[in-house]
């Protein structure tokens, strides 16, 4: 059965209510904490307004500043206008659990897909190997696509990405 | 001072004047009273010493002539007339010398008092004209350092003009600064903070494409890995293989030359043999002959019986040993039969083979 997974009518989450998680897996853990570190620039361990906000985006949740004034109030327990990194943990860790996973292939397929053609070719996935310093030589590349090019058109479309990244 | 002199001076003259007069007045009257000349002299000198009660006086006269003109005047004209003529004459001259001598001391008086009063208005006036010149030169010269205070007061308003202008210029101009630069924080805490947003997305935005990626290329890897892998693990069969065949080969060589080896030695085992036995009499004949002959010469001329037996002896064991073909090594037998004497360690009862002596 082939899913179409652009279509605006497939339904947004992929999860179940059975299937999703309650736990974080390390690497989240480690993600969180490292947001954390990264972005207490006082490093008084807490997080006030603005680097809760820049935080939050940080790890990826572009919340607007009502949400954010909200979820202060709601956890700032000492009346300091910040958040310890105990909160910090909580909120974040529902945030990732409730991460849908299409959401973040599509944004990564965009990232990649520049020009916004839908479609990744080589030249941009070569820009791409660039940027990150990453020193693949060009068969490896070209492998790469080439591995994963379903319909052979020499390029990538979203949903050759998605099962790329499915059978992993 | 000179005024009151002149007043004093016609005081004067008018009081002598009115004197007079009542010196006068006195003789008409008192030559009516029939007083003797000298009440008249001591009325006169009397008059003289008249100054201040004249009133008096004139009253007293003004009285005395009411009640006694119209008696007197006809009865004694006549005497009266000749002393008044007398008195008055003397009179005359007394008051007409006495007026000349103060009109001399009064002259005296009024020049002298008129030249001090000169000099005095001179002095005056010297004293005034320094004065007058002094204070002129003190008004000049307050009014230069009036006009100077004045400048200098002018200039003094315009510096603080100047610099009341200049403060409100400054204050403005902090007051200016103080807004801009407060405004400007603001700017560039607000820039601040995009930027920061926009770090915390490029952050983000990396890590997913950097995992994507990673992942991608490792997937592409771990194929071309296995790929890879099983092509060293075949070429590393091959040559297995080909060092196996090479050492087996080797081996196979070797244990031939093994057998071929050994197959020589047993032949040339086999062929020594006959050989063996010759040269076992030789050497065993050379051996005692040897002996023997030492012996002769170390023991000459004693036991010449015993050695001769010993010899015989030797030679019977000689050819019993050369008899047994036994190839059991080499016995060297170090001493002689005999007790009492050494002999010398002789090597002549070695039989054996000439495997056993090369060895």
């Amino acid at each position: 059965m082939e899913f179409n997974f652009t279509s605006s009518i497939f339904p947004k989450s992929t999860k179940s209510s059975k299937d999703r998680r309650h736990e974080l897996t390390p690497e989240e853990n480690d993600e969180i904490k490292e947001v954390f570190e990264l972005f207490d620039n006082d490093k008084d361990n807490e997080l006030d307004y603005y680097e809760f906000k820049i935080a939050l985006r940080a790890l990826g949740f572009d919340i607007h500043k009502t949400e954010v004034e909200g979820l202060m109030h709601d956890y700032d327990r000492q009346g300091t206008d910040k958040i310890t990194y105990h909160d910090f943990h909580e909120i974040a860790a529902e945030m990732v659990l409730r991460r849908d996973l299409r959401d973040e292939i599509l944004k990564a397929f965009k990232l990649f897909d520049d020009d916004e053609t839908g479609k990744i070719s080589l030249k941009k996935l070569r820009s791409v190997a660039r940027e990150l310093d990453d020193n693949a030589n060009e068969e490896e590349l070209k492998a790469m696509i080439d591995e994963f090019d379903l319909d052979g058109d020499g390029e990538i479309n979203f949903d050759e990405f998605m099962a790329m990244l499915s059978s992993d | 001072m000179s005024v009151n002199f002149n007043l004093s001076r016609s005081f004067i003259a008018s009081q002598l004047t009115n004197e007079n007069d009542d010196v006068l007045q006195r003789n008409i009257i008192l030559p009516t009273d029939n007083l003797p000349s000298n009440q008249t002299r001591q009325l006169v000198t009397d008059f003289i010493d008249l100054n201040s009660p004249r009133t008096h006086h004139i009253d007293i006269i003004k009285s005395n002539n009411e009640n006694q003109e119209k008696q007197i005047l006809s009865e004694e004209v006549h005497h009266r007339l000749h002393c008044s003529e007398l008195i008055t004459e003397k009179m005359d001259h007394w008051y007409l010398v006495m007026k000349k001598n103060l009109i001399n001391e009064f002259d005296k008086l009024r020049l002298q008092f008129y030249e001090e009063a000169q000099r005095n208005i001179l002095y005056e006036k010297e004293i005034q004209i320094k004065e007058y010149i002094h204070l002129n030169q003190d008004i000049k010269n307050m009014r230069e350092i009036l006009i100077h205070y004045e400048y200098i007061i002018d200039q003094k308003n315009q510096i603080e003009k100047n610099l009341d202008k200049s403060l409100d210029l400054f204050q403005n101009k902090t007051i200016l600064y103080y807004h801009y630069y407060q405004w400007r924080i603001f700017y560039i805490e607000k820039r601040q903070q995009k930027y920061l947003l926009l770090l915390a997305k490029h952050f983000y935005e990396e890590k997913i494409k950097r995992k994507v990626f990673i992942n991608w290329k490792y997937m592409i890897e771990r194929e071309w890995k296995k790929h890879f892998e099983l092509i060293c693990k075949k070429k590393s069969k091959i040559i297995l293989n080909e060092l196996y065949h090479k050492y087996e080969m080797k081996y196979k060589q070797l244990e031939l030359q093994l057998l071929n080896a050994n197959e020589e030695i047993n032949r040339l085992k086999f062929d020594k043999k006959p050989h063996d036995k010759y040269l076992k009499k030789a050497f065993m004949r050379g051996v005692c002959a040897l002996n023997m002959e030492a012996m002769s010469v170390l023991f000459k001329d004693e036991h010449e019986l015993n050695i001769i037996i010993n010899e015989k002896q030797q030679r019977e064991y000689c050819k019993h040993k050369n008899n047994d073909n036994s190839d059991e090594g080499v016995t060297l037998t170090g001493s002689s039969i005999t007790g009492d004497k050494e002999y010398l360690p002789s090597t002549m009862c070695s039989t054996g083979d000439g495997r056993s002596i090369h060895i």
